[in-house]
C-alpha cells in the first residue's frame, strides 16, 4: 500500500520548470520506460508513489482526496474546486507558470471597456439578437463567480476545448474567458483585456490535498520534501559568513546577523558584502562569504500549518 | 416509522413522510382546490431544452438545473418547475392563433438540484398558471386566496406571507429619470438582486463613463452630435485606420448605438443624489404590509414625484383586499422582494410557515405578464399568473407541532404525524 502519492505533470514547459524547482530542491524525476514513461521515482524520496499526469488531472485528483501532494495550476485549482480552500492547500506557490485569468472582448468593442458596460450590451444585444452573449471558455466555474460577484447576468457559457481566442472570430462565441500570458494571442485574434477582467493571477503551486487520507507515514514522507523545500528556500536567501575570530555578540546584533557561533554567522544574500566588510574593518578578518546550498532549521512553519489543517478536518 | 422527509444521504428524490408523493392525499387535497379554478389538468414535458431556462434566467440558474448531455453535445434539463414547459406550450398554442382565457393545473414532479443542505432535488408542485385573464387586482387576488386555501389543506397554521410588486420600483426609476439608458441601468441592477445589492446604484451610471474604453472618451463627444449613420461611417473609419477587425456577430451598429447612448448618459451624469437617496429608500421598505406601503407613498409623495399613481394605487388595493380575506394572517410587504425571481415582474408572494427558511416557503405565486412574449419573441402576448404548492414542505409544516406534542406526552407520534384534518 502506498502512504503517499505526488503528482507531476507529465508534459509542456510546466513539466520541465516543475522537474528543475524539483532538483533544485535536491530530488530528481527518473521517468519509468524512457521520457514517454507516466510512472516515474523521485530519488531523494523513494517511499513516495510518482504519478505523471495531466495538470489538470493533478488538480481533480487534489480535490476529490486521490493524491496527496501534486503540482499543478492555481487556475485550474480555482475553477474545479467549489470552495478551494477546504480542499487543497498551497504549501509553496513555485513562482512559474504564470498566467492570468482574463475577461476579453473583441478590440472593436469601443463601448465596452468594463465588466458593467459589458452587462448593459448584453442587455441590447438580447433584446437585438433573442439571445444571451455567448462566453467561450474552460474555466466554468470560475467564470460564473466571478461575474455573479461582478453583477454581470447577459450571458451564456459555451464550453471551448481549445484555441478560445479564435471562438469570437469562428462565431461561435461572443468573447472569451482565457489564460494569457503575455497577452500577444489575444490582440492577434483582434481581442482585448477588460479594464477589470483579469478573474485570477494565476502561478504554478505545490497543492496538498486536504481530503487525501493522511496517514503517519504519509506526513513524515510530507515532512521530508517540505523540509528540503524550506531548507533550500532559506539557503538561497542567506550567506554564511566565517571570520578568522569569534565574532562579539553586540556587534552580530548590530549588523543582524543570525545564528551566530564562533566564528560563523548568517546574514541577508543582498547584504552579505557590506556586512563582510564591516566585520573585516572590526578586526576580525578574514571574512568569508559562502553561499549555502541547504539550511535546515528546527521549524517549518508551512509543514506544521499544513499539518494543523489535516488535523481539523480528520 | 415513517421516513425522514428531508432526503437522507444517498437518496437524491426526496422521499415523502406519508404519502405517494404525487397522488397522496396532501397533493390530492390541494389539487382538489385548485380544480375549482377550472381549466384542465395538463402533463407537460419532463425534458426541456437547456437553452431556454439558461436564455431566460442566464447562467446563474446553472447551479439549480438537473442538466445532461445528450450524444450530439445538446443540453437537456429536467424541468425545474412547471411553469416554464406549460408555458412554453401556451406560447406554441397562442402563436398558433388561440385566444381567450385558459387555466392550466397539474399535480406533478419538478428537479431542482439543492440550495442547500438538506433540501430534496426531487419533489412534487402542485398549481395552476392562469392565461388571458385581465391583469388586475382581482387575478391577483383570487390566486393568491386560492394558494393559501391549498396550502392551509395540511398547513392551517402559516407564519407570515411575504408580498411583493416588481413593477413599483421599476416605476420609481422612471420617475426620477428621463434617461433610458439610467433607467435601464438601474432596472437590471434591481433584477440582479442579492449580487449587486444597494451599492450599483450609486456606481452604475456616472461611472459607467468615467471607466469607459480610451478612444470613447473623446469619441463620445462627436458622436454625441452625430446622425447614427455618420456615426457609424466614423467609427468604421477609426476602426480601419487603427488596423482593428471586427469580429463576431456584435454588429457595428450595436456598438455605435450603446457609444451614443452612453455619451447621452454622461451629459445627463446618472440621476442626482437625492433621487439615489430615495431609490435607496425605496428599495429598504419593507415590514407589514400596510404601514410599508402608506410608508412607500409617503416617501414618494414628499419627493414630488409624478406618474406613481396607478402603480401606488394598485398596490393600495391589493394589500386592503388581501387584508380582507386573509383573517389575521401577517402580511409582510417588501418593495425590493422577489426581485431575484426570472419570471415574475408583477405581484408576487411567498407563504411560510413557523421556522421555516427563507429559502423555503411552503406555497408562492406571482404575476409573470412578459413571459409568454419573451418566449414566442414576441409572436404571441399575453397575461399570466400562477401559484403553487409544495406537498413535501406542507408536510413538515402539519408534522412539526403534532410530533413535539406526542414527544411530550412519552408517546410515539401516531402515524408519524399525518395531518391534522
Amino acid at each position: 500500500m502506498t502512504q503517499l502519492t505526488f503528482a507531476i505533470p507529465s508534459k509542456g514547459r510546466l513539466k520541465d520548470q516543475a522537474e528543475a524547482w524539483l532538483s533544485a530542491c535536491g530530488f530528481t524525476l527518473r521517468q519509468k520506460g524512457g521520457a514517454r514513461g507516466y510512472q516515474a521515482d523521485l530519488k531523494g524520496l523513494s517511499q513516495a508513489q510518482i504519478l505523471l499526469l495531466s495538470a489538470r488531472e493533478i488538480a481533480q485528483g487534489l480535490i476529490d482526496g486521490t493524491i496527496h501532494m501534486g503540482i499543478t495550476g492555481e487556475d485550474l485549482l480555482e475553477d474545479l474546486s467549489p470552495n478551494r480552500t477546504d480542499d487543497v492547500d498551497f504549501l509553496k506557490r513555485l513562482g512559474f507558470g504564470r498566467a492570468d485569468v482574463v475577461v476579453a472582448v473583441p478590440q472593436a468593442w469601443l463601448d465596452v471597456a468594463t465588466l458593467a458596460d459589458l452587462d448593459a450590451a448584453g442587455a441590447l444585444f438580447r433584446h437585438r439578437h433573442g439571445r444571451r452573449f455567448r462566453v467561450a471558455t474552460k474555466y466554468h466555474a470560475l467564470t460564473r463567480r466571478y461575474f455573479a460577484a461582478q453583477g454581470v447576468s447577459e450571458y451564456r457559457l459555451v464550453d471551448s476545448a481549445g484555441a478560445t481566442e479564435a471562438a469570437p472570430a469562428a462565431g461561435s462565441a461572443e468573447l472569451i474567458v482565457d489564460i494569457t500570458s503575455t497577452g500577444a494571442t489575444l490582440g492577434a485574434n483582434h481581442l482585448k483585456v477588460l479594464d477589470d477582467g483579469v478573474i485570477l493571477r494565476s502561478e504554478a503551486a505545490l497543492g496538498a490535498s486536504l481530503r487525501a487520507d493522511w496517514t503517519d507515514q504519509a506526513k513524515s514522507i510530507l515532512g521530508v520534501l517540505l523540509d528540503a523545500v524550506e531548507a533550500k528556500e532559506s539557503a538561497d536567501s542567506l550567506r554564511q559568513l566565517t571570520t578568522g575570530k569569534p565574532i562579539p555578540a553586540a556587534l552580530a546584533t548590530e549588523l543582524g546577523l543570525q545564528d551566530v557561533d564562533g566564528q560563523t554567522g548568517y546574514c541577508a544574500a543582498i547584504e552579505a558584502n557590506s556586512v563582510a566588510r564591516a566585520l573585516s574593518a572590526a578586526g576580525l578578518g578574514p571574512v568569508g562569504i559562502a553561499e549555502v546550498v541547504f539550511l535546515y532549521r528546527s521549524h517549518n512553519p508551512a509543514l506544521e500549518t499544513f499539518l494543523a489543517k489535516t488535523k481539523a478536518t480528520c | 416509522m415513517t421516513p425522514d422527509p428531508r432526503a437522507g444521504p444517498g437518496t437524491l428524490a426526496g422521499a415523502d413522510p406519508f404519502t405517494d408523493p404525487i397522488t397522496g392525499p396532501l397533493a390530492e387535497a390541494a389539487a382538489t382546490v385548485f380544480a375549482r379554478l377550472g381549466g384542465t389538468l395538463v402533463d407537460p414535458p419532463t425534458l426541456i431544452d437547456a437553452d431556454i431556462p439558461l436564455d431566460l434566467s442566464g447562467e446563474a440558474v446553472r447551479s439549480r438545473l438537473c442538466v445532461f448531455t445528450d450524444a450530439r453535445g445538446r443540453d437537456i434539463a429536467l424541468r425545474p418547475d412547471l411553469t416554464l414547459p406549460i408555458a412554453l406550450a401556451e406560447a406554441q398554442a397562442r402563436k398558433a392563433g388561440e385566444t381567450g382565457e385558459r387555466v392550466c393545473r397539474y399535480v406533478a414532479r419538478a428537479f431542482r438540484l439543492p440550495a442547500a443542505e438538506g433540501f430534496d432535488t426531487e419533489f412534487t408542485q402542485v398549481g395552476f398558471e392562469r392565461y388571458g385573464a385581465p391583469s388586475g387586482v382581482d387575478a391577483d387576488i383570487e390566486t393568491f386566496a386560492a394558494v393559501l386555501e391549498a396550502a392551509q389543506t395540511s398547513a392551517p397554521d402559516l407564519d407570515k406571507a411575504l408580498l411583493g410588486d416588481l413593477a413599483v420600483f421599476p416605476a420609481v426609476v422612471d420617475a426620477v429619470t428621463d434617461d433610458p439608458v439610467t433607467a435601464d441601468s438601474l432596472k437590471r441592477r434591481f433584477r440582479q438582486g442579492a449580487t449587486i445589492g444597494l451599492e450599483g446604484l450609486e456606481d452604475a451610471p456616472s461611472d459607467q463613463m468615467a471607466s469607459a474604453s480610451v478612444p470613447s472618451a473623446s469619441l463620445a463627444d462627436v458622436i454625441a452630435t452625430a446622425e447614427p449613420a455618420q456615426a457609424e461611417a466614423l467609427v468604421r473609419e477609426m476602426l480601419t485606420l487603427a488596423g482593428v477587425e471586427p469580429v463576431g456577430a456584435r454588429g457595428l451598429d450595436e456598438i455605435v448605438e450603446r457609444l451614443m447612448a452612453k455619451s447621452a448618459n454622461a451629459r445627463f451624469r446618472g440621476v442626482s443624489a437625492a433621487s439615489r437617496g430615495l431609490l435607496r429608500d425605496v428599495l429598504g421598505m419593507a415590514g407589514p404590509a400596510r404601514k410599508t406601503a402608506d410608508a412607500l407613498a409617503k416617501t414618494v409623495k414628499s419627493a414630488g414625484l409624478d406618474g406613481l399613481d396607478p402603480v401606488l394605487d394598485r398596490l393600495s388595493r391589493r394589500l386592503d383586499a388581501l387584508a380582507d380575506g386573509t383573517k389575521g394572517l401577517p402580511l409582510h410587504f417588501g418593495a425590493g422582494f422577489g426581485r431575484r425571481f426570472t419570471y415574475y415582474d408583477g405581484f408576487l408572494f411567498e407563504l411560510f410557515a413557523t421556522g421555516e427558511s427563507p429559502l423555503a416557503p411552503l406555497a408562492a405565486g406571482g404575476r409573470y405578464d412578459r413571459l409568454i412574449a419573451d418566449l414566442s419573441d414576441g409572436a404571441a402576448d399575453v397575461t399570466a399568473i400562477g401559484g403553487v404548492v409544495r406537498p413535501d414542505r406542507m408536510a413538515l409544516a402539519s408534522q412539526t407541532p403534532a410530533a413535539d406534542k406526542a414527544d411530550k406526552a412519552g408517546k410515539p407520534s401516531k402515524a408519524g404525524g399525518r395531518p391534522r384534518r
